[in-house]
């Protein structure tokens, strides 16, 4: 038998710590067998595509021309956030929720060590995150004849100790004033809205869409008053075209930006972190007034059901941000006159359903406490219809929205028909959840569909057909 | 002396032989959270002892133990274990003692034996012996057949020996854990209590906090009862006994009646 990872590099040495950090970020996924299939096909697929556009861009010179440069900073720019935000997820998993820093301190390593160690893994950890999604992608292209591309190594390293000091300040930062899980919340809001944000502008840039004109206008604008292609601001693009000097500088400045945060880190960080008693992930519930003991049954489900909701902000996000996808739509009805309020009237009725249906699986399936429920002396129907009441209570405000505008629109016959779908859709995506549901954890909302694929369908199927029959009412009234 | 805190209440002086023949020695700890947890406590354990820190929820004795295997700086006093200042050398303190504490230091995606291997190479354990070390305490603990399988899915009691086998991997001096029989079944109690009466008869010291006052007076050599972040009483179980005037007293008696005059007992 052979103790795993004994050998090299030496136990206890910085190089050793880092790697351990690395291989716990990338098993924090789950391991099955089918997930690294799909991941050996991504691969393969971005390769293939690499290969494509490497192809075809085979023989036009790639020369810093200023639009190249502007979208060059860009494209950083977005890289840089998106590894900001998972430094901020890693720094904030390693050093304050799963933290095994009590353990590492506690052995005789010198705890700079332990904490240069912390850092260079988060940095390690975003950077080789973007290796594996960039570089298949651009190797073929620096390969077949555009070699100063690599620079895109070197560029990636300077961005992930950047993102990597970023990402601890702010997780630092953020445990300090709301605490470690409101930090996590935090990312978590702000790594789907840079999601959703992105997908947005993507929807916006394309041709013929109302926002393409505007996208363009801002490089351009950009590019006019010489943000990112003149002086200081176009070092990181040029240097990402393999431009000797600005890549030189670009690594100085991030090297110095990662060793100061790396001092004050060890600094400030330890001390703190010694100084103060036991850190545990309780919270004090809001202060004030004491939970109100209601008499009413109903009353006392709502409440329940609505500051857990309420406390966990993380879950309420992404349950909105499930409707972005939305949104391109609801531009595009104010952008034809002609369509709007039918359109708006569809775009109403299909968030209800969803909403209605993420939130009812969180009132009714993902129970935390399901025995509880069950050893009281209340019959499970009725606790799980007060449930679904709950959940209709509240999506009520946000669901309103969409009858009240085109109601304001000076079309209120519009609206109530659209109030009309909107109930429909949004009792009937609860209903299906009630009777079709099954028990999960709050934790799994993420994935969950893989639990109920038949549940979302019909849901799905449900919010269109409401739509599309609200929507042609509309349309005839 | 550059082992003295500012502001230590001990007079800087030099090393006192007894330091050297004990196994840990405290002198005027004092720590406050806002407010003061641990006032002023002295406490020295012999070698090849088993000491039972005992006191009610909110006492001090985690924090106290915090201190002592360097997760806590102290505000004021001095800490030896083995005649090491733990303030002025933390590396040679920490290598000779391990820390067990009743949320175990674990890690979810790591089997147990990569867990000891992360352990043992932290301790410098040279790798040899690290591999038949780990080998022989997950067959006593009875981790073998699930040596290879991440922690994720284990049970409470099952992390607790993974975390066990991490704090033995390097055949501590020193073996200091808190409430080390949280949330194990009789015979996984009966096994840890076991292996510490094990430790002890190889040499080892061991000290332990508990609220299981049974455990206490069955294994303990000596007793300490702490609250308000102050020793109330030490002793062997006969000597507290003689001091509370009773014979007839349990631990449980003495123990209610000295830290019910302090405030928060819990009963």
């Amino acid at each position: 038998m052979r103790l795993p990872e004994a050998g090299r590099p030496a136990p206890g040495s910085l190089l050793w710590l880092v790697l351990h950090e690395v291989r716990l970020t990338f098993r924090s996924g789950r391991r099955t067998g089918f997930a690294k299939w799909i991941r050996i096909i991504l691969l393969l697929a971005f390769l293939a595509i690499g290969v494509m556009v490497a192809l075809a861009l085979r023989g036009i010179p790639l020369v810093p021309k200023p639009s190249w440069l502007v979208i060059g900073n860009a494209t950083l720019l977005v890289l840089l956030t998106f590894m900001t935000t998972q430094s901020l997820m890693t720094a904030l998993r390693t050093l304050f929720e799963k933290s095994d820093l009590d353990l590492l301190l506690s052995s005789p390593l010198p705890e700079g060590r332990v904490l240069a160690a912390k850092l260079l893994g988060i940095a390690a950890s975003a950077a080789a995150t973007y290796f594996l999604l960039v570089l298949p992608l651009a190797t073929p292209v620096a390969v077949l004849g555009h070699p100063r591309l690599l620079a895109l190594v070197p560029v990636l390293a300077a961005l992930a100790m950047v993102g990597a000091s970023l990402g601890l300040a702010l997780a630092i930062l953020l445990v300090r004033f709301i605490g470690a899980r409101g930090a996590r919340a935090v990312g978590q809001i702000v790594a789907a809205a840079l999601g959703g944000g992105i997908y947005l502008v993507s929807q916006l840039a394309g041709n013929n869409r109302p926002g393409h004109g505007r996208i363009i206008g801002i490089a351009n604008w950009l590019r006019d008053r010489g943000w990112g292609t003149t002086g200081w601001s176009a070092v990181p693009a040029r240097g990402l075209f393999g431009e000797p000097l600005p890549l030189l500088v670009l690594l100085a400045a991030s090297a110095g930006l990662f060793a100061l945060t790396a001092w004050l880190f060890r600094t400030r960080f330890l001390a703190g972190y010694q100084q103060a008693g036991e850190r545990s992930g309780r919270r004090a519930a809001a202060t004030g007034r004491g939970p109100a003991f209601r008499g009413s049954l109903l009353g006392n489900v709502v409440a329940k059901e609505a500051r857990l909701l309420v406390r966990e902000p993380e879950i309420l996000f992404m349950v909105l941000l499930r409707l972005i996808y939305l949104f391109p739509l609801v531009l595009l009805s104010f952008h034809r006159q002609m369509i709007a309020v039918p359109a708006l009237a569809a775009v109403g009725v299909i968030a209800a359903g969803q909403l209605c249906g993420s939130v009812s699986w969180l009132t009714i399936s993902a129970e935390d406490a399901p025995d509880l429920l069950a050893v009281a002396p209340v019959e499970p129907g009725q606790l799980k219809r007060m449930k679904l009441v709950a959940a209709l209570v509240l999506v009520a405000p946000v669901a309103a929205i969409m009858p009240l505008v085109i109601a304001a629109r000076g079309a209120p016959l519009a609206g109530l028909l659209a109030f009309a779908g909107t109930l429909t859709a949004g009792a009937g995506a609860g209903w299906i959840e009630l009777m079709l549901g099954k028990p999960a954890k709050r934790s799994g909302f993420v994935r969950r569909r893989q639990g109920s694929l038949l549940t979302s369908l019909l849901g799905v199927f449900l919010s269109l057909l409401v739509a599309a029959v609200t929507a042609a009412a509309i349309f005839f009234l | 002396m550059t082992d003295v805190l500012p502001g230590a209440s001990m007079p800087a002086s030099a090393p006192d032989p007894r330091s050297a023949s004990l196994a840990l020695e405290l002198i005027g700890l004092a720590k406050s959270f806002g407010k003061p947890v641990i006032r002023d406590l002295d406490l020295a354990v012999r070698p090849g002892e088993l000491y039972a820190l005992l006191g009610p929820n909110g006492a001090g004795k985690t924090t106290t133990l915090r201190m002592v295997v360097g997760l806590t700086h102290p505000d004021h006093g001095r800490i030896r274990i083995f005649g090491i200042d733990a303030l002025a050398r933390p590396a040679e303190a920490k290598a000779i003692t391990a820390w067990l504490p009743d949320e175990p230091m674990l890690y979810d995606k790591l089997t147990p034996l990569e867990y000891l291997a992360f352990v043992a190479g932290l301790w410098r354990v040279p790798p040899d012996e690290g591999v038949a070390e780990a080998e022989r305490l997950l067959r006593w603990l009875g981790l073998w057949d699930d040596r290879a399988t991440r922690c994720e899915g284990f049970s409470r009691g099952m992390k607790q020996k993974v975390a066990l086998a991490g704090a033995l991997i390097h055949k501590p001096r020193l073996l200091v854990l808190d409430e080390p029989l949280t949330g194990l079944d009789a015979a996984m109690a009966r096994s840890v209590k076991d292996m510490l009466q094990e430790q002890v008869r190889a040499g080892a010291t061991v000290i332990v906090t508990t609220h299981i006052l049974e455990v206490a007076e069955r294994l303990a050599d000596r007793i300490g009862i702490i609250d308000g972040g102050r020793l109330l009483a030490e002793g062997t179980l006969a000597e507290l006994r003689q001091r509370a005037g009773s014979n007839e007293l349990t631990l449980e008696d003495m123990f209610l009646d000295l830290t019910s005059h302090t405030g928060d007992a819990t009963s």
